[in-house]
């Protein structure tokens, strides 16, 4: 800064010269001079007016005034210009973090942990179209062994999406099925163990419930009794076969596979006891008959 | 030399944003992540432990379908006053733990005060049934006391360090925490030693030396003020997917608050640097106009 005012000042005796006729020092400028285009109190410095003239304070003062008004934009666009680096750095800035947050809401292993977005359902083997795939392959070689009415189309369920209602008159029991066996299914009604098959998949359909609540009364079914499933894509009817009561241990016969079409529907036992019950009262059925909606 | 002074002053400028930036985050550590005050003021609120409650007589629900004891049983079992002593309790121990000043200890509820009820509760059951328990059914209650306990131990463990404290990484990041907390004085001395230097750069221009702390305090605040006005824009901190609503709302509270903090000390440096700077801008101008007037009349004279 100080070495441009040193070389305006150096500069300024050569832009100035003195006319022969005058012997007055007479600033003669040029268009070109910087200190001439930018500011008016030099152009009026330079003028050919008298002496007395430039000299009288109101033309020093409207000089300054006029000086005023013309740098005011120029300052104003100095300050602009300046600014320029600082806007680029808070766009650059803001670009990242849109960038950094969008990354952590939909791509990044953080995602899971926010809500209010679609991929909140993880992706798991069991994805809509592999299940579509597998159930139409259950459907060309279905040999459900009764009457079959209608096209099997068996549709994804999430977990806690109701799968459908089961019902049976001889206990008095009508029940809403779940998808998932946690508590919180077992707080709306029966669970559908996830990994057994779904009515129609000639598969076991593992259902259970709680002793105290939904399935309370299943201790008073017998051996015949009718169970109807009525799920989102058809109703399933299915004759219970054998009643029996297994050891906690014993737990995986329970979910075990079978060749035909099986429905389990099982609970605690006993029924009535004070602590955590140590048996499982296992209800097994077979399909007779499936009404498939069309 | 003019380059290396405007070189140097860049550095230095650089080390007063870092410096100033290792401050407000070694402040943010102490005043939230380290500090027992800023935990209890969340438990403070007045439905805090009443969801807490909330929470445990859901799980007791379960207890109750598994048991066969009824969820009224277990519901006398717990106290809002005895939750909130654990908690603060709690509190205490893992900033203890995180300040490395003492070892962590696990919540845990008094058994006592669910065995009673729930053996009350037997004897009124064998009565009503023409029987009596044996010492194997008092046995199973016990168990079942000790689920009930363990129950309401989690839900008063807000921050579980059991998870995670035996993990090399988490050790890492938590003595990096302890470090960076403790980094406000380093920070303030480099922070004052920049300005000192840039003092003495600039010793006959003071509007210089303002320009370049400011300079270092405006990108602190833009790198501070971008983000968090970002990240409140977008709403993630109160998105956080957590079914349990206590647990959810010391969670979106904590990262609120977190984000607050850091979106008020960017607004303050932000907007005092920046003021600072275009007036500073002006000033330098009319400065350098005044000099080339002073030319002129010079010149004028001559």
């Amino acid at each position: 800064m100080r070495r441009r005012e040193n070389t305006n000042s150096d500069k300024s005796p050569e832009t100035t010269t003195r006319t022969p006729e005058d012997s007055s020092p007479v600033l003669k400028s040029t268009r070109s001079h910087r200190h001439s285009s930018d500011y008016p109190a030099f152009q009026f410095l330079a003028s050919e007016k008298s002496r007395e003239q430039r000299t009288s304070p109101d033309l020093l003062r409207d000089g300054r005034r006029r000086h005023r008004n013309t740098t005011f934009l120029k300052r104003m666009r100095r300050v602009g210009l300046a600014s320029i680096p600082f806007a680029i750095f808070l766009l650059g800035l803001s670009l990242l973090s849109v960038g950094f947050f969008t990354y952590v809401e939909n791509e990044s292993v953080l995602a899971i942990f926010i809500t209010g977005r679609d991929a909140v359902r993880v992706s798991t083997s069991d994805e809509p179209n592999v299940t579509q795939t597998s159930a139409t392959t259950v459907r060309e070689s279905a040999t459900i062994p009764t009457e079959t009415e209608g096209k099997l189309v068996v549709p994804f369920y999430y977990q806690g999406d109701q799968i459908g209602t089961i019902r049976i008159a001889s206990a008095e029991i009508e029940v809403g099925v779940y998808q998932g066996d946690t508590e919180d299914q077992f707080r709306l009604g029966a669970g559908h163990y996830f990994d057994s098959f779904l009515p129609g998949q000639e598969g076991n359909i593992v259902i259970a419930s709680h002793r105290t609540s939904y399935f309370r009364d299943l201790e008073y079914v017998e051996v015949g009794d009718v169970i109807e499933f009525e799920t989102t894509y058809g109703i399933f009817t299915y004759v219970i076969r054998e009643i029996s009561i297994l050891e906690n241990k014993d737990f995986d016969t329970i979910t075990d596979p079978v060749d035909q079409e099986q429905l389990t529907l099982y609970t605690c036992y006993p029924f009535v006891y004070v602590g955590n019950a140590p048996n499982r009262y296992v209800v097994r059925c077979d399909l007779t008959e499936a009404k498939l909606n069309t | 030399m003019n380059r290396l002074k405007g070189a140097l002053s860049v550095l230095l400028s650089v080390l007063i944003a870092l410096s100033s930036m290792t401050i407000v985050v070694s402040l943010y550590l102490q005043a939230t992540v380290l500090s027992e005050a800023f935990y209890l003021d969340i438990i403070a609120t007045p439905t805090y432990v009443t969801k807490v409650k909330d929470a445990i007589l859901m799980d007791f629900r379960m207890q109750s379908s598994y048991s066969g004891i009824p969820e009224e049983v277990f519901a006398e079992t717990v106290e809002e006053s005895d939750l909130h002593t654990m908690l603060r309790n709690h509190i205490h121990s893992v900033v203890l733990y995180l300040n490395g000043q003492a070892e962590y200890t696990e919540p845990s509820y008094p058994i006592e005060k669910i065995i009673a009820p729930l053996r009350s509760f037997l004897d009124e059951h064998a009565g009503e049934n023409g029987y009596v328990a044996t010492p194997e059914q008092y046995a199973l209650l016990d168990a079942v006391a000790a689920d009930t306990a363990e129950i309401i131990s989690r839900h008063v463990c807000l921050i579980d360090l059991r998870l995670v404290m035996n993990i090399g990484m988490f050790q890492q990041a938590l003595s990096m925490l302890r470090m960076v907390a403790n980094a406000y004085v380093a920070g303030l001395v480099v922070f004052l030693l920049s300005i000192g230097l840039l003092a003495a750069l600039y010793r006959r221009n003071l509007l210089m030396w303002l320009r370049g702390i400011m300079l270092g305090l405006w990108f602190a605040g833009a790198a501070f003020l971008v983000p968090a006005t970002v990240l409140a824009a977008t709403g993630l901190t109160d998105r956080v997917a957590i079914v349990t609503p206590y647990l959810k709302y010391f969670v979106d509270t904590v990262l609120t608050q977190s984000n607050q903090f850091f979106l008020m000390f960017g607004i303050v440096l932000f907007i005092v640097a920046t003021v600072t700077l275009v007036y500073l801008g002006y000033t330098k101008r009319e400065k350098q106009l005044d000099k080339e007037k002073f030319i002129h009349t010079a010149i004028k004279i001559t």
